[in-house]
């Protein structure tokens, strides 16, 4: 959304949105919904308007939300004023380095104190970006599955189920198959004469700082010999624009995926932004977005985007298994004999880690869902 | 050539070629229809309506024949359990139309409708729309340079798909 008149919809939760450039380049995040009659107004998913009218009645407004004309205007009351008719907006918006977070509650904590070390998280990818800018404008995959948005969440920082989970992704060696550009093979996964989980992959850790926010480490995969004419080419731009000890900094991967509780993740390995929709308590929808690294050469990009439909399109390797998992989840939690489900790995073996602010655990173990539902309980006992 | 000599071509080898893949598909005879790409042939189907380049944009599938690979080791892997248990599937092929051939390169492009049904773990679904066929003569049969499948739903949410349309 570069120039003014650029929107896209979506939905926040299960409310319709309209996202807008507005002339002065100002971003608003406006309730879908006529102040008329309650058509949705704008019924495309993204696109350039310099104003939105709704296809009832042709109220129009402008692209911050302000109604600047209604058909027949004598009809209305003699004390009808188009000021109080704009459309409503999401009562809190917040914004960091492109991403443009919104919240339905006009009180509770400040976007700042929300989203806390996180920034770092966002800062370790768009970071990676030559020009240190993102562009979401690759397309989208979009998959839903019959189970609840929270297991979508909790798998995004879950370490534990990609040994037999994703088993169809390992091959002979224990190795899953190369996902980033420039990479000759793919993590360790499984030490197949053990028949165990491979040690690389048990010491990886997780961490957790507050708020339900968490992520785990870099997958161990061959750093250093990462190589490939795109490859190769993008790191020359990047050590160009930042230098060369910086540029082998943002290089060297840190993060694995990044949960921004409760409905936004990032992944640095098939680097992508997730965003979880919930529709129904047994019924979700995600959109994961590609990643245009901007001012990165247009073969790397080309790597990241192709990458992407092989591990996390709907008809991807990787995605569709834990899809599979959500929904056999959603079946077995639709039992009644039994009300537990087990999340206690690794309980009591959490520790502070000093140098990052975060409290740490094995990545193999339950403490980010642990967070992830006091998190949630704690917003649910504020609803209450 | 022109359209007028597209249409005298016979339409019954390729219709048979089509008829074929289709067999393979639902017969799950996936190494076999992986057999028919050429070595540098893909497999593509993209996630918005006329998408231009498989580069740029996200899609659904856009395999090469070492991707293609690695997706059959995965279909025949005992621990797919999005294929536990697997989909059954039945394609329709019709309204094939010959739009482009050149009997000196061997090379033709075949556009045809094309509508699968699925069904797996007590759920069936549809999916439906126009493929394109670049086939290369080659010996005495076709192999496929490229396979483009638009789906008329392409850019919606899907639930997992595994088998190929």
């Amino acid at each position: 959304m570069t120039n003014p008149g650029d929107y896209i919809t979506t939905e926040l939760g299960r409310q319709p949105v309209i996202m807008t450039r507005h002339r002065d380049g100002s971003v608003h995040v406006l309730l879908n919904r006529c102040t008329h009659r309650g058509a949705k107004v704008v019924n495309e998913r993204s696109g350039h308007a310099p104003r939105l009218v709704c296809c009832y009645h042709g109220w129009t407004y402008d692209t911050d939300g302000r109604l600047t004309n209604v058909p027949v205007p004598e009809g209305c009351g003699e004390g009808f004023d188009k000021a109080n008719f704009g459309l409503a907006r999401a009562p809190r918006t917040g914004e960091y380095r492109g991403f443009v977070f919104a919240s339905l509650a006009a009180t509770g904590p400040s976007f700042e104190d929300h989203i806390g070390a996180m920034k770092g998280n966002i800062d370790d990818l768009v970071d990676r970006a030559p020009d240190g800018e993102l562009a979401l404008d690759a397309g989208m995959h979009r998959y839903v599955y019959n189970g609840n948005w929270k297991l979508q969440v909790e798998n995004v920082l879950d370490s534990y189920h990609v040994p037999f989970g994703h088993a169809s992704t390992v091959n002979k060696q224990g190795v899953q198959f190369a996902r980033r550009e420039g990479d000759q093979k793919g993590a360790a996964v499984i030490e197949t004469e053990k028949k165990q989980t491979a040690t690389t992959w048990n010491d990886r850790k997780s961490f957790i700082v507050g708020n339900g926010h968490g992520w785990t480490s870099n997958t161990t995969l061959d750093d250093g010999k990462r190589s490939s004419p795109a490859f190769d080419a993008y790191r020359k731009v990047l050590a160009a624009k930042v230098g060369a000890e910086r540029a082998a900094q943002i290089l060297t991967p840190r993060l694995h995926n990044s949960l921004i509780y409760p409905n936004m993740s990032i992944m640095g390995l098939n680097i992508h932004v997730r965003v979880i929709k919930p529709i129904a308590v047994d019924r979700t929808e995600v959109t994961i977005y590609p990643i245009r690294l901007v001012g990165a050469p247009a073969a790397m990009n080309f790597g990241n985007i192709r990458l992407l439909n092989v591990t996390h399109s709907a008809a991807s390797f990787v995605q569709t298994d834990d899809l599979e998992s959500f929904v056999r989840t959603q079946k077995g939690l639709h039992s009644t004999l039994t009300d537990w489900v087990d999340i206690s790995r690794g309980l009591g073996a959490e520790e502070p880690d000093r140098e990052l602010n975060a409290t740490r655990g094995l990545a193999t173990h339950e403490m980010v869902v642990r967070a992830q539902f006091k998190a949630w309980l704690g917003y649910m006992r504020e609803a209450a | 050539m022109a359209a007028a000599d597209l249409a005298g071509i016979d339409r019954t080898p390729f219709e048979q070629f089509l008829i074929h893949e289709a067999a393979l598909l639902d017969a799950r005879k996936f190494r076999d229809w992986m057999a028919l790409f050429t070595d540098d042939g893909t497999y593509w189907v993209p996630a918005v309506p006329d998408q231009q380049s498989p580069f740029d944009q996200a899609s659904l599938f856009y395999d090469d024949r070492d991707l293609m690979k690695t997706r059959i080791d995965r279909l025949e892997h005992p621990r797919i359990h999005v294929q536990t248990p697997p989909s059954r599937t039945a394609h329709l092929v019709g309204n094939i139309v010959i739009e482009e051939a050149n009997d000196t390169t061997g090379e033709y492009l075949i556009g045809s409708t094309v509508i699968m049904v699925e069904y797996r773990d007590d759920a069936q679904r549809t999916f439906a729309g126009r493929q394109h066929h670049r086939l290369r003569r080659e010996g005495g049969a076709f192999r496929v340079v490229q396979k483009r499948v638009d789906l008329i739903n392409c850019d919606s949410a899907f639930e997992a798909m595994a088998v190929p349309i």
